[in-house]
């Protein structure tokens, strides 16, 4: 799996490290129990700051995409079954309303959220 | 002779470059001549048309440096042969590096006119570093070392240079370890790749580290058997040094070329889709500029060698370093060679002292601890340079000879020459000025 950072974006790095690690976890590009490397090593690898992978990771932890442990350092644990965090409801609430606003009626906005939802799992 | 020696042993460098470079014509990691292109860019006759331009002219300054070297080989004044050597390298750098970005300039141009310039990201993988690094372990750097070092026990009087060895071998532990930038090979999407492209270039850089420590062993061994055998010849330690030199070169540049072969070889179906574009961040091809990134040391984009950051201070400091070193030091240092290659200054008695003296060093004697001075017509044979300088005109430092360690500084082209002998039962041969004059010196001595 691929981290595509882009230092241009008003979104900070960390922000973008975590939702294309929950985007990977969603997608299968990682699975449940995977290992990812440690904070020193995606530092390195990103050429970051060790505090913002530390930030990123802190996060993924906190929201229960990943687990981490001394020995085995982080590894993957998707949620199953927990159902949506409020801040996940109210980021959908907020991206329906901008598909609303686009110009897109229900069923196109369903039929897209559908496509978007079995990428990566098909 | 000296001279034949040392343009000899660098002669061949402009032709190694002029093959690496014409080798970075070959696409690898979808780069070419440091500028990335799409799969379609790879058959384009435009650009395929400004690599060929780039190989032709890549052979021609080489052949014009190596006929130019060659020249200067024949034509150069003995007391500006260095000057003259080391202006020459300066410019075997400076034109390949012009030419190379010039070349690396026409097919950006053309890229963009193309329209394959893509967005900048930068591209990490997650899969690869989560995989433990393989990596040669210490105690091969340590085992080089204590092999470095044990001479010293047996040749009490060199231990410095044995530990110089022994510091160095282990000191290759650090450059493997901490001048490697510990980041995946990535090319685009597919982690398989990505996996092989790193593993064969961090074994490679791993390799040749570990190449170097063991020949800083072989070179202590070297100097422990020169001074046990002086019978094989003065030379023999510098013609084993020279082909250890070489051998080491002759590795380091294979496995280059193993690893840029590979990089070819896997990267051959890429650029399709997604794949990593960074020439945003390398000024001409060849200098490593990214504000964004938080590291000093990176890879090169292809092949195994790193670079610096040029917009970290480190990167700066150590890129003013090499700069300072290459066209400041280098022609100072062709001067202060040229100086040393007059001989020796007159020897001179003055003060009590017996005084030889030449470029940067000068040995007094108190005359009252010398207890025998006569003069030699002919110096001693296979004498072995252990310490200090061994030219044409001038050979000082310390000397394994068939007398015994001895001290020289004198000119072995023109006799005769002072042996003198310390209270301490050390030896000197010294040299420096007209017969009459060392001939007054040895009356002096004696009264």
């Amino acid at each position: 799996m691929l981290l595509k950072l882009d230092f241009s974006s008003d979104k900070p790095i960390y922000m973008q490290i975590r939702d294309q690690i929950v985007l990977g976890i969603a997608q299968r590009q990682l699975a449940a129990g995977e290992r990812l490397p440690t904070i020193r090593a995606l530092a390195e690898e990103c050429g970051i700051n060790m505090m913002t992978v530390s930030k990123a990771y802190q996060l993924l932890r906190q929201e229960g995409y990943i687990a981490t442990d001394r020995r085995s350092g982080a590894v993957v644990s998707p949620r199953q079954g927990a159902g949506p965090s409020k801040e996940t409801l109210e980021g959908l609430r907020l991206r329906l309303g901008e598909l609303r606003l686009a110009g897109l009626s229900k069923e196109e906005a369903l039929d897209l959220c559908g496509r978007l939802f079995e990428e990566g799992t098909e | 002779m000296n001279a034949l020696i040392m343009w000899g042993l660098t002669l061949w460098v402009p032709i190694l470059m002029c093959v690496l470079n014409i080798n970075e014509a070959k696409f690898k990691k979808n780069i070419a001549v440091g500028v990335t292109f799409p799969r379609a860019g790879r058959e384009d006759p435009d650009v395929l048309g400004l690599l060929r331009g780039f190989k032709r002219e890549q052979i021609g300054l080489c052949l014009a440096v190596v006929a130019l070297g060659a020249l200067c080989l024949w034509l150069t004044w003995p007391e500006l042969n260095f000057l003259t050597y080391f202006l020459w390298i300066d410019l075997v750098i400076v034109v390949q590096f012009v030419s190379y970005a010039r070349w690396n300039g026409k097919l950006k141009r053309l890229k963009k006119a193309k329209g394959w310039t893509v967005p900048a990201v930068r591209a990490a993988s997650v899969t690869v570093p989560a995989v433990p690094a393989k990596r040669v372990s210490l105690w091969w750097f340590i085992a080089a070392a204590v092999v470095g070092v044990v001479p010293a026990v047996f040749d009490r009087g060199l231990w410095y240079a044995y530990l110089l060895d022994a510091v160095l071998a282990f000191a290759c532990f650090f450059g493997s370890r901490y001048l490697y930038r510990n980041r995946a090979e990535t090319v685009d999407e597919n982690d398989a790749v990505t996996q092989a492209l790193t593993r064969v270039r961090r074994r490679a850089w791993d390799r040749v580290w570990l190449l170097c420590a063991w020949m800083m062993a072989v070179v202590s061994l070297c100097i422990f058997l020169s001074t046990r055998l002086s019978a094989v010849g003065g030379g023999a330690f510098m013609a084993l040094t020279v082909v250890l030199a070489l051998g080491v070169c002759a590795v380091a540049i294979i496995l280059e070329f193993r690893v840029r072969h590979v990089q070819e070889k896997l990267t051959a179906a890429s650029g399709e889709g997604f794949y990593v574009d960074e020439d945003d961040r390398w000024i001409w091809g060849q200098l490593y500029y990214d504000p964004n990134d938080s590291r000093v040391i990176v890879n090169n984009r292809t092949g195994v060698n790193s670079t610096v950051n040029l917009a970290r201070p480190g990167g700066k400091v150590f890129m003013a370093f090499a700069l300072a070193l290459l066209f400041v030091a280098m022609p100072v240092m062709g001067v202060c060679f040229d100086s040393m290659g007059t001989g020796p200054e007159p020897l001179v008695v003055a003060d009590g002292n017996l005084t030889a003296a030449s470029w940067g060093k000068d040995y007094v004697l108190p005359l009252e601890d010398i207890e025998s001075a006569e003069l030699i017509d002919a110096l001693p044979k296979n004498m072995v340079r252990t310490w200090g300088t061994g030219m044409d005109s001038l050979l000082k430092g310390r000397f394994s000879t068939e007398w015994g360690d001895a001290t020289l500084c004198l000119d072995p082209r023109s006799g005769p020459w002072l042996k003198v002998t310390m209270a301490d039962g050390s030896l000197y041969l010294l040299g420096g000025g007209e017969t009459s004059n060392i001939v007054d010196i040895i009356q002096e001595i004696e009264k």
